[in-house]
């Protein structure tokens, strides 16, 4: 009986093991990311590189609203990424310059502010 | 192996306690715009040491440190996470206000949704004083080590916590971690579950009846606090919980029946006071239950294929913890202590059938609802289901006990 119950804490420790080798094989973590944790500006994979690019503009313009093109907006993730990464500069509906990635996207009337590598913003007041 | 002495084990309580009333004190802080320094909650977890003799603090030690590994080598990805429960935190942390997104910007990011983890991931931002794209997840495990302290109190046998650890790994899967809450509501239901077990299991002993058992108490209080701060189909976990917890009064000494309610009422009137207020003055409410809710239930069971739909997902999601949950009521009817089993019981059948009802109901399309929610949101039964049925595996094969009381109780010898 004694030896049963030895058996079966050596096996639960055994099944920990493969349980938690399983666990860190399906976790899309890197050992090399560990040294970047404390960048305040650490990368993401989540963040594409038009949404990168509308931060830096809306720093390097200081402003604190933006619209999105309508081709931007049909993108729900480009939607959801510039909506939380940007923040506190929130995206809005009127009356705040737009972003877009080409000039076709918004009016001819419009003026380009800034433009990066990606996506360019607008002033189409 | 060696029994654990119940002297021992109650640090382990003790750090449980201790680690949830933080938790709970962080939310309350951040109504103040201030927070729980997160080395508070490191600090108290470090006084594990005090039994690093048992097997239990390594297990705990190594899954803590796997889960930093984890989170510090990785960034938030998770689309409900970013969208939802950490870019709350970012807001608590940016606004310094717990209420921040009440004021619904934007649309789709679901204000109704309770703010445990995001105060915690606000006060780790604030701690190092930025927010980037992985220090803020360090909340997770913040919200997670208490209810995996509260387990290694309660399995005091290295085996059972083994096991239970490794059900955890496999079964909340990259759940456990990504930001979502699901699985971390799942270990604090399963957790509850078990509490509920061992409440009952004394009732029917003299000195339990008139012993307040506070230390249970104090526990199943903390834990029901969690479920409902952690997302909102912890209020349906939680009150069904307590619906399961009030017939133990069957057995109480009236002595004791008053004071009891008002500590199990506490968790309700803290999430009352602290977020349901607050969302009725800014007019949120969630989406579950939109006006036609009868209409939509008549479309569904005027609907085979969606019937049929439904049936086939619980059946693969929960089907094997149906059968789990079947055999350990076999065996504890058998070696008679099913009673004292029957509350948690029916609070799993209970929760799978109400999500059951409300995904007959849901305003999103079944398919789509199933496909991208049913695994998490039925794991909450489902680990609770592992626990059950590992406290009927150390009880026969190890004549266990948990560490709480030693009497043996009259619903067993029954």
């Amino acid at each position: 009986m004694q030896l049963g119950r030895s058996f079966a804490v050596i096996s639960s420790y055994l099944i920990l093991v493969a349980s938690l080798i399983y666990f860190m094989m399906h976790e899309p973590w890197r050992y090399a990311e560990i040294s970047t944790a404390l960048d305040r500006e650490k990368s993401s994979p989540a963040i594409s590189e038009v949404v990168l690019d509308m931060k830096a503009i809306a720093l390097a313009g200081s402003y604190t609203r933006f619209q999105l093109s309508k081709a931007l907006q049909a993108d729900a993730l480009t939607v959801q990424r510039a909506t939380e990464y940007l923040y506190p500069i929130r995206i809005v509906q009127e009356n705040a310059p737009i972003f877009a990635e080409n000039p076709h996207d918004v009016e001819t009337m419009c003026r380009e502010l800034i433009a990066r590598k990606s996506v360019a913003v607008y002033d189409c007041g | 192996m060696t029994a654990v002495k119940p002297l021992t084990n109650k640090i382990f309580w003790w750090i449980a306690i201790v680690l949830m009333a933080l938790n709970l004190l962080n939310l309350l802080a951040w109504t103040a715009g201030n927070y729980v320094h997160p080395a508070l909650f490191g600090l108290t977890f470090l006084t594990i040491f005090a039994v690093w003799r048992q097997s239990n603090t390594w297990v705990l030690l190594a899954l803590t440190a796997m889960f930093f590994m984890i989170i510090l080598g990785s960034s938030i990805i998770a689309w409900d996470a970013r969208s939802i429960w950490f870019f709350h935190g970012k807001r608590i942390f940016i606004d310094s206000n717990l209420y921040s997104q009440l004021d619904k910007y934007p649309g789709w990011s679901h204000a109704d949704y309770p703010v445990l983890v995001p105060a915690l991931a606000a006060s780790v931002a604030s701690a190092f004083g930025f927010w980037n794209e992985a220090l803020p997840r360090i909340a997770v495990v913040i919200a997670v080590i208490p209810g995996l302290v509260l387990f290694a109190w309660m399995y005091n046998r290295a085996i059972l916590f083994n096991l239970w650890s490794s059900a955890i790994l496999v079964i909340g899967g990259n759940m456990l971690l990504n930001g979502y809450m699901d699985a971390i509501l799942a270990i604090y239901c399963a957790a509850a579950s078990l509490i509920l077990i061992e409440i009952y299991r004394h009732l029917t002993v003299k000195s339990a009846i008139q012993e307040p058992q506070w230390r249970l108490q104090i526990s199943f209080a903390l834990v029901l606090s969690h479920i409902l701060f952690l997302k909102n189909e912890g209020l349906l976990a939680a009150l069904m919980l307590w619906i399961c917890w009030l017939p133990q009064f069957y057995w109480r000494s009236a002595r004791i029946v008053g004071s009891q309610l008002f500590v199990s009422l506490l968790p309700f009137l803290f999430y009352f006071f602290v977020w349901k207020l607050p969302l009725i003055k800014n007019g949120i409410s969630g989406d579950t239950f939109l006006p036609g809710i009868l209409l939509r239930l008549f479309a569904f069971l005027q609907n085979t294929s969606q019937m049929l739909e439904l049936a086939a997902t619980f059946a693969s999601v929960c089907g094997i913890y149906v059968a789990l949950l079947a055999i350990s009521f076999a065996f504890a009817i058998r070696h008679r202590f099913a009673l004292s089993l029957l509350p948690s019981a029916v609070f799993i059948t209970g929760y799978w059938t109400a999500l059951l009802c409300i995904y007959m109901i849901t305003p999103h399309g079944l398919s789509w609802i199933l496909l991208t929610t049913a695994d998490r949101t039925w794991m909450t039964a489902n680990l609770s289901v592992v626990s059950l049925a590992l406290y009927v595996f150390g009880r026969i094969f190890f004549n266990d006990k948990l560490n709480v009381l030693t009497q043996k109780s009259n619903l067993e010898l029954a």
